[in-house]
């Protein structure tokens, strides 16, 4: 087991291979051995409670393929189709939970993207940043303002400027 | 772990991501998403015109085209190669092809010059002249002088085409002074797609419908070049779809003289 702390000092223990899920934990860990604390300096309890969610069901779902290819292997059940159509279907399970796990607020989507590239979980990076993609696609530049609150900090023949760069854009 | 619902009412700053990820998320949308939300703040910019954003709207063999290039192809950026492939197709492959971008997709487009066609008599200098047109792409223009038997056929390996795209081919052309029996009767134009065919129609390329023309027929309409083209056929290019796109434009039911037509070309685009 290993201990991550969060930035506002709440401790998550976790089994090793769901840490490493975040490439800069698997660095961690493979430069020094012996690590058992992580303090996560970037990341507070309530997202990391979020992500350590995320990791644990993936890291379930690959050793729940292993061992159902193993048990294949061993006792040689069945035709060799099984397992792919048990990896499919699984893989439609983790998709599907993933779409349900992503329907955050948006607050909380920033803040998954940010812990998502700090600690580099690519998987969470992709999804996280998809459905900010998702949110993106088919908005008018207004739309996208408003839908993330931004504020608009061109001078109005700026904002022309970019607009007449690419007028089959905004039509 | 039941913390995901928050009670948070206030919607946070976005801008409080490194760039990288919003240039991440806007890579997954479309150019036309990211020249909108270019538009949107400073941030939004810089996010929307870094190199990684334009370079996942880049098809991933696209440098295998550059390197074939007539003219070697010079850009500082992503972004200005992108839009360089979209206005201006590049000559590739000797220059007996043209390879560009559709601009709001990224989907590759290609013209087959008539020097890559295969025209039936187009080697027979009583019946098909080679000639040079200051607006074509293209070194060399295919002229009829005169034919009974007009046949023209083009194939591109489906494999170099953007996957999962509605495409629709079309013959480029100019009607040449002198020009007859192109109204009556009319062309046959068929596609196929690794052998199967996928298309089949009726088409004039004289702009005029006349009196025996049904409606489904279709005619040519004028491009932006100065050129006209009419529309050989659909297809959607799939995903691993090994084998050749077919693509012919004939009329060969009877024989009468056929005149003054100029061929630059097949272009392969998206339909839209």
């Amino acid at each position: 087991m290993i201990t991550l702390t969060s930035s506002d000092g709440v401790q998550f223990d976790v089994r090793e291979a769901v840490a490493k899920e975040s490439q800069i934990i698997r660095d961690m860990i493979q430069d020094d051995c012996v690590i058992t604390n992580i303090p996560l300096a970037n990341v507070n309890h309530k997202i990391l409670s979020i992500v350590l969610e995320y990791c644990q069901m993936h890291v379930d779902k690959t050793e729940m393929e292993v061992n159902a290819s193993k048990h294949q292997t061993t006792t040689g059940e069945g035709s060799s189709s099984v397992p792919v159509a048990l990896k499919v279907s699984s893989n439609k399970n983790l998709n599907d939970w993933d779409k349900e796990f992503i329907n955050v607020d948006l607050d909380t989507l920033y803040d998954l993207i940010l812990a998502a590239n700090y600690l580099n979980i690519s998987g969470l990076l992709n999804l996280t940043t998809q459905a900010a993609a998702d949110i993106i696609k088919g908005k008018t530049t207004e739309e996208i303002r408003a839908t993330f609150n931004i504020k608009n900090d061109f001078t109005p023949e700026e904002e022309a400027a970019i607009r007449k760069e690419n007028p089959w854009a905004f039509e | 772990m039941e913390m995901k619902n928050t009670d948070a009412t206030i919607v946070g700053d976005i801008n409080q991501l490194p760039e990288e990820c919003i240039s991440h998320a806007i890579s997954l949308t479309t150019p036309r998403d990211a020249c909108a939300s270019s538009a949107v703040s400073s941030a939004f910019r810089s996010a929307v015109d870094s190199d990684s954003t334009w370079q996942s709207f880049l098809p991933s063999d696209y440098a295998s085209f550059l390197s074939q290039a007539v003219d070697p192809v010079e850009y500082d950026s992503k972004k200005e190669l992108y839009f360089r492939l979209c206005d201006h197709p590049i000559l590739i492959y000797g220059g007996l092809m043209s390879f560009g971008l559709e601009k709001s997709s990224g989907a590759k487009c290609f013209m087959i010059s008539a020097r890559a066609l295969s025209i039936a008599w187009g080697d027979d200098l009583r019946y098909w002249r080679w000639i040079a047109i200051a607006d074509s792409r293209f070194s060399e223009c295919a002229r009829l002088n005169w034919v009974c038997w007009l046949d023209i056929n083009g194939k591109i390996d489906n494999r170099i085409l953007t996957p999962n795209t509605e495409y629709a081919a079309y013959l480029v052309f100019k009607l040449a002074d002198g020009m007859r029996g192109v109204s009556c009767p009319l062309q046959t134009t068929i596609i196929t797609l690794a052998g199967d065919i996928v298309s089949e129609h009726s088409v004039s390329i004289w702009d005029r419908p006349t009196e025996e023309m049904t409606d489904d027929v279709r005619l040519p309409r004028e491009r932006l070049d100065g050129w006209s083209e009419v529309k050989l056929g659909e297809f959607d290019s799939g995903v691993g779809i090994y084998g050749e796109v077919g693509m012919s434009f004939m009329e060969t039911n009877n024989y009468y003289s056929k005149r003054g037509l100029i061929v630059q070309g097949i272009e392969v685009r998206p339909k839209h």
